[in-house]
């Protein structure tokens, strides 16, 4: 058993391991959006031109690059393999801030522009952002973007969570019942049979259950104000974001947003703290 | 605690200054947003489904429906995730189709003194039903003989099948 620990405990201070880990499961995810057919030159010529209340959108929209980018399909499947060099690149040259930020900004500009031709601001890709952002700078530098990264992801948590209570969804013993049956009001038409089926209707059938699931979940997510203020629970946290995205893709379909798992290792490196100036 | 914090915070802007300072913009920016709800930024992520959910007759969805047996096309059997961009695209085109400029939070834009009044985006929206197809080959989907419907589902049956609401943009 001790062993093991030691093991665990030699790589969670390990920054090279977390940042080939890191950069290789967002490569994973991006490869899986690819086939998915979620990458620009999927979606380069999509009628949507989508902005919202955005400012980002909006001062991304005065650049121009979109005209660069997404003027053939050409031009967005390099963007597309140059974003994916790049990210694999990280793995094989670690702690090189350089080039963690070019990939960090090819996959902003991919966020960006992507949710801009769906027509929607999907959020399942944040989570990189916050991941990466302790390797966009010098190691003199990295206990603070950790620190900060470790801030946003915690805030990220917390504030799902205290909208779930502040909206009053938990006062409502069918409330979740009823998400799952819009969620897979299709779904079920298409697979009368087979696990989530069977899953998701007993919760339906059962609605106490989906509401002390929904409960537990809320609960989870406020749990992560502890991490705001004390890095004593990060193993317990990172456990809970882990076990929410399983959920998330079992039970609501959403297997999208597994790649947020990715943001567990800024709650399990073990580093120098914020006090401790390397 | 509140004693530790500050002596954090002052320790992080005293060894990082540079960064501290990227820090409070981060972090202004974001509750900046937060307040004003012109966006929901990652602090208000998970904000979906934290409503109430009532039950309903029907639960619809805008599907390509097969013009000649009358039934939907399977997206779920697309590879990925790819099913979901077959839920989102039609999904987000009658939503944006029937907004304020093809603009959905243009009345939050307009409530600070902005708004998009740009004609080009629902000009391009008019090509919607065309280019679907075409993204759905690329997926590996057909959808020759079919046509865009919102259709309600209720326990795993059709109850209903009604035309999109996209007419506005057509005006």
């Amino acid at each position: 058993m001790l062993k093991i620990q030691l093991f665990f405990n030699k790589y969670r201070s390990d920054m090279s391991f977390w940042q080939r880990l890191v950069f290789g499961a967002i490569t994973a995810a991006l490869l899986y959006f690819w086939y998915s057919g979620m990458m620009l030159h999927h979606v380069w010529d999509a009628p949507f031109n989508y902005k919202g209340a955005d400012m980002t959108y909006w001062l991304y929209s005065s650049t121009g690059l979109t005209k660069l980018i997404l003027s053939s399909e050409t031009s967005a499947l390099v963007f597309s393999v140059i974003l994916i060099g790049l990210l694999l690149a990280n793995v094989i040259w670690v702690q090189k801030p350089v080039l963690a930020i070019a990939a960090g900004v090819f996959l902003l500009v991919y966020q960006i522009q992507f949710n801009m031709k769906i027509g929607y601001h999907t959020h399942h890709l944040f989570g990189f952002q916050f991941a990466l952002l302790p390797f966009y700078v010098r190691l003199n530098a990295f206990p603070a973007a950790l620190a900060l990264a470790r801030l946003l992801t915690c805030l990220a948590y917390f504030f799902a969570g205290f909208f779930k209570l502040y909206h009053g969804a938990w006062l409502y013993t069918d409330s979740y019942a009823n998400v799952l049956e819009n969620q897979h009001a299709a779904w079920y038409y298409f697979n009368q049979d087979g696990l989530r089926t069977g899953v998701t209707e007993y919760i339906i059938q059962h609605p106490f259950l989906g509401w002390s699931l929904f409960v537990s979940a809320m609960l989870m997510q406020l749990s992560f104000v502890l991490g705001i203020f004390t890095r004593r629970f990060n193993v317990w946290l990172a456990l809970g974001i882990l076990i929410f995205h399983l959920m998330d893709w079992f039970l609501m379909n959403l297997g999208v947003f597994m790649g947020m798992t990715v943001l567990v290792w800024l709650l399990l490196y073990q580093g120098p703290k914020l006090s401790e100036k390397r | 605690m509140l004693k530790k914090i500050l002596s954090d915070v002052r320790l992080y802007r005293q060894n990082y200054p540079r960064f501290f300072i990227f820090s409070v913009v981060v972090l202004v920016l974001y509750a900046s947003q937060f307040l004003i709800k012109t966006e929901i930024t990652p602090l208000g992520y998970f904000s979906l489904y934290s409503n109430r959910a009532l039950p309903q007759k029907a639960y619809y969805q805008i599907m390509p429906l097969d013009t000649q047996t009358h039934t939907p096309r399977n997206i779920y059997q697309l590879k990925g995730t790819a099913f979901l961009m077959m839920e989102i695209l039609p999904t987000r085109y009658e939503i944006l189709a029937n907004a304020d400029h093809c603009n959905q939070m243009n009345h939050r834009l307009r409530r600070i003194g902005l708004g998009d009044d740009n004609m080009v985006d629902c000009q391009q929206l008019q090509n919607f039903r065309s280019w679907l197809p075409v993204y759905a080959s690329r997926v590996g989907m057909d959808l020759k003989g079919t046509q865009l419907m919102q259709i309600g589902f209720n326990e795993g049956k059709i109850v209903e099948i009604k035309h999109v609401k996209d007419s506005v943009i057509f005006q």
